[in-house]
This record gives C-alpha cells, structure tokens and sequence, in this order.
C-alpha cells in the first residue's frame, strides 16, 4: 500500500432529490412541457443537507441515525455514485465502496465468471484475480461444483460468502461499509470478522453505516450522527454512541 | 475536456470492458445446443430467403453478383441495427450496480457494441470464406479497403448507440422508436436494391440517410470489387464524425444526472 495520506473533505454537501410520479419523461410530457408548468408532477426534499465533514488518514468512522437520514446518500456522493447538487468534494486516496455485497453479481453468470467481473469492477486485472482466485474461493467454503454454475441457484448465504470473500481480497485506501453484514452461519461470521479487522487496520480511512451499534462501537473510534440530512453530532465514538442509544431508546421505547 | 475523460475511464476500466464483452457473448447463446453457430446460421439464413424471394418469387434481381451485393449491405446493416436495439437498454439493465458504486456509464453501451461488433466480425470472414469457396466472390485488391470501411462503420455505430443508450433513461419510448424507425430504414437503405433503381425524385430521401453512406462502401468494396471514389469516402467520414460528436455530445449532456432517472 501507498505512504500518501488520504483524507475526505466534504464542504456544504447538498443533494436533492427529485421525486417524479414516473421518474422518466414520457414523450407526451417531452412534447407538452414547453407549454405546461413544469413543477406539477415533481416535488424535491434534500436528503443531504449542508454537510461539512473532515475525515482525516487512520479515522474509523461510524454513520448513525435513523432510517432516511441521509448516512448512504452522503456515502453515496463521496463514493461517486451521486453528483452533489452543490458543494465540494475533496478526496484524496482510493475509494473502495462495499455497499451491498454482490451487487454487480450477474444472476446468469456462473460464480466464477462473476468473481472475474466484480473483480475487475473493484479494479482487479484478470491477472491478480487468477492469483487470487484460489485464496477467495476457500475462503468462501463454497462447493467446487457450484463455482461453475449460474449464481441465481445459489442461496442467498452462498452469494453473500462469495461477495464477501471476494471484497476481503482487496486492500483499499478508503473503505466504505454501507450494511453489509449481512448473514451466514455462526462459523462464517466469526471468520468474517476477523478478516474483516484486518481489513479494516489496513485501510487508510474506514467509513461504516449501520443500525448495529455493538458494531459501530467495535469498529469505529469517531461518530457522525445525521438526521434529516444533517449532521447533528461529531464526535469521539464514546461520547455519542451512548446519547445516540438513549435517543434512540426514548423514541422506541419498545426496542 | 470530457471526451479525453471518458476515452480515459474506457481505457482505465478496460477490465471491466473486457468482462461485460464476454459476459454478453456468453450469455446469448448459453445452454443452446448450437451455442455461438446460431449467430452465424442467422444471417446465412436471412440473406438465402431474400435472395430467394427477390431472385425467384418475384423475380427482382437476378445471379449470383446479387447473393454478394445483398450480402455486402445487409451484413453491416445487421451490425447496426443489433447495436442499436442492445444498447437502448444497456444502461437501464446495469441499474443494480450503477446504484452502488462507480462506473464510468459509457462503459455500458460501448460493451454492446463492441460485443455485436465481435458477432459481425465472425459473420463476416466466415460468409467470406463460404462466397469465396462457392465461387460468388473473386478476391480483389479493392479488398484491401474494407478495414477503414469496417472502422467507419463501427465508430459510426458507437457514436449513436452511447446516444440511445443514455436517451433511453430518460425517455424509455426511445427503444419502441427505434425498432419501428430501423424497419422504415431497412426501406429507405439500398439494401436489397440498388440506389440506381430508384427513382430519380425519391434518391435524395436515400442520400440524407446516413447510413447508406456506410453501407455503400461495403457494397463498393465487396460487391463492385473496386475502391470507392473519394466522394463515397468523404462522405462516409462525414457522417462517421457527425454520428460520433452528435451521438458523444448527448450521450455527455445526459449522463451527469441520468443515475437520478434510473
């Protein structure tokens, strides 16, 4: 890995929404819109709201809030998926997103034709995935007969150890979790984690969305809680992580 | 400037080219029992029922040089229109990853295209190898032509097809248009006639197609056999780069907020 230093620099973030009736124009609306208003059908919220965030080389950082506050859209935009509707962006260092395993999966490919192809979408040459395959693979604990096999007859658990096994491959700059702990039985998950540690001590920033908050506390050293698109607490991972639970305690009372 | 951007993210994310390429060639013919055989049984059958219909049925044309003129046209049109349909949806069928991590969207289209252009490729020489053995075509050095006829021809392609790729998120009726708009032009293309059969008043409806222009130096090359003029080439390269800086211009006026219209 590089000596540089990495740093994420977000300064006034917004992201706003459009939301349309039928998110594609329709021809009739293309032909009809010079003459009509063209606000009748759309409405717009901002789901990242002025967001001026520094994350600096070696933070472990946590995204809390509530459902819809805005955490996977600002990770969206720092990881390029998104164009900011205004503000800047200052990234320095390789983003890695590991947002929702599997999610390039093709459900025809075989497992093995899709470890290629995910691979090369994480920046793999066929090459390093060759020397990795074997290494992945046993990782995976799937069956050699399967790894030929189209992927839609896997079972979720199967699709999930592929996708992980596959992103534990990598050692990125700046890694990006957005819930993907997703299931397996109690042997993987143990693995996981651990690999995942080591993983996460690589990287040169590590940034982590998630409701589990034993998680956010065995990963993270620094919380950012959003809510309605802001950031409403910055702060050591202690501090806010126990007012963040009594929050949330009060509002659920029954969780 | 964006173009150099996007020619950069092509090649930076070559890998990833390479891996839809083969996962589109893959998957078409999976689990069929002629597998990639059909992507050649295809046009040899389309070109043997027209030939027939228009040499015996009706009794259109004649000889063997109409089998090579039909065959000379129809091939690259072929490309064009399967290029066309596939990447209509070769954005919106990628939504799942898009949403979810980076990728250059140029990347897509580009893939559909260059894996029909790999489908083309393969009819071609091996159609080739079938006339020439037949005896319906006598190699000439006119021949010699047909790579920059075959690069025109795909870049031509690939200027509209990032276009239709990037139109259609936003406006999904674009795909219906095309299909119906390719069936006019099959018409309005000198395909399976030529451009002196037509009548006077209609041929400057034929001229304004652009894509006769490609198709007619396929038509020069492989079934006149002799080099086009310089007014054939100049105007294939005409419309080669209007296709291209149209097609691009859209494609990277669209392409900022199309993940917002998926």
């Amino acid at each position: 890995m590089s000596d540089r230093q990495s740093h994420i620099r977000v300064r006034n973030l917004k992201l706003d929404f459009t939301v349309y009736s039928n998110r594609t124009l329709s021809l009739r609306e293309v032909i009809l819109n010079p003459f009509m208003a063209r606000g009748s059908q759309k409405q717009s919220f901002s789901a990242v709201n002025d967001v001026t965030l520094n994350i600096e080389h070696g933070e472990r950082v946590a995204l809390i809030g509530a459902n819809g506050a805005g955490k996977s859209s600002l990770l969206k935009i720092i990881a390029g998926v998104y164009p900011p509707s205004s503000g800047t962006l200052d990234i320095n260092g390789k983003i890695t997103p590991l947002i929702e395993m599997g999610a390039g999966f093709h459900p025809e490919l075989t497992g093995r034709e899709n470890l290629f192809l995910n691979g090369a979408i994480l920046g793999f040459s066929r090459k390093e995935m060759q020397a990795r395959l074997q290494n992945i693979i046993e990782f995976s604990e799937i069956p050699l007969h399967f790894l030929d096999t189209s992927i839609k007859y896997y079972s979720s658990g199967m699709q999930t150890r592929l996708a992980f096994s596959l992103a534990m491959e990598l050692a990125p700059e700046i890694v990006i979790f957005d819930e993907i702990f997703a299931a397996g039985d109690a042997h993987f998950v143990d693995k996981a984690s651990s690999r995942m540690e080591q993983l996460i001590s690589a990287a040169h920033i590590m940034i982590l969305v998630t409701h589990d908050l034993k998680l956010a506390r065995r990963f993270a050293s620094r919380c950012v809680w959003m809510q309605k698109g802001a950031v409403i607490k910055d702060g050591p991972a202690a501090e806010v992580l126990p007012e963040y639970e009594r929050t949330m305690l009060q509002a659920e009372p029954k969780s | 400037m964006r173009i150099a951007d996007d020619l950069s993210a092509l090649y930076r994310y070559r890998e990833v080219l390479v891996n839809l390429v083969s996962a589109d060639l893959k998957l078409r013919y999976r689990r069929s029992v002629l597998g990639y055989l059909w992507s050649l049984i295809h046009p040899i059958m389309t070109i043997t029922i027209m030939t027939i219909v228009l040499t015996h049925v009706v009794k259109f044309q004649t000889g063997s040089s109409y089998v090579l003129y039909v065959f000379a046209g129809w091939l690259p049109w072929n490309f064009l229109v399967n290029g066309f349909w596939g990447s209509g949806a070769a954005i919106i069928n990628n939504e799942s990853v898009l949403r979810k991590i980076y990728l250059p969207k140029i990347l897509f289209p580009v893939a559909v295209t260059l894996a029909r252009f790999i489908d083309f490729m393969i009819n071609l020489s091996a159609l080739f190898v079938i006339l020439i053995v037949i005896s319906y075509l006598n190699p000439s050095p006119a021949l010699l032509a047909l790579p920059v006829a075959i690069l025109l021809l795909f870049l031509f392609t690939a200027g509209v097809t990032v276009a239709l790729a990037a139109v259609n998120v936003y406006i999904r009726d674009t795909s219906h248009m095309v299909t119906v708009l390719m069936q006019w032009g099959f018409y309005l293309t000198p395909i399976i006639y030529d451009l002196s059969q037509i009548p006077e008043r209609f041929r400057p409806l034929f001229e304004l197609n652009p894509i006769t222009h490609i198709i007619r130096l396929f038509q020069t090359i492989i079934s006149v056999g002799q080099f086009p003029t310089s007014t054939e080439w100049g105007m294939a390269f005409f419309v080669t780069f209007l296709a291209l800086v149209l097609g691009y211009g859209v494609f990277a006026r669209l392409e900022k907020n199309l993940i917002f219209r998926l």
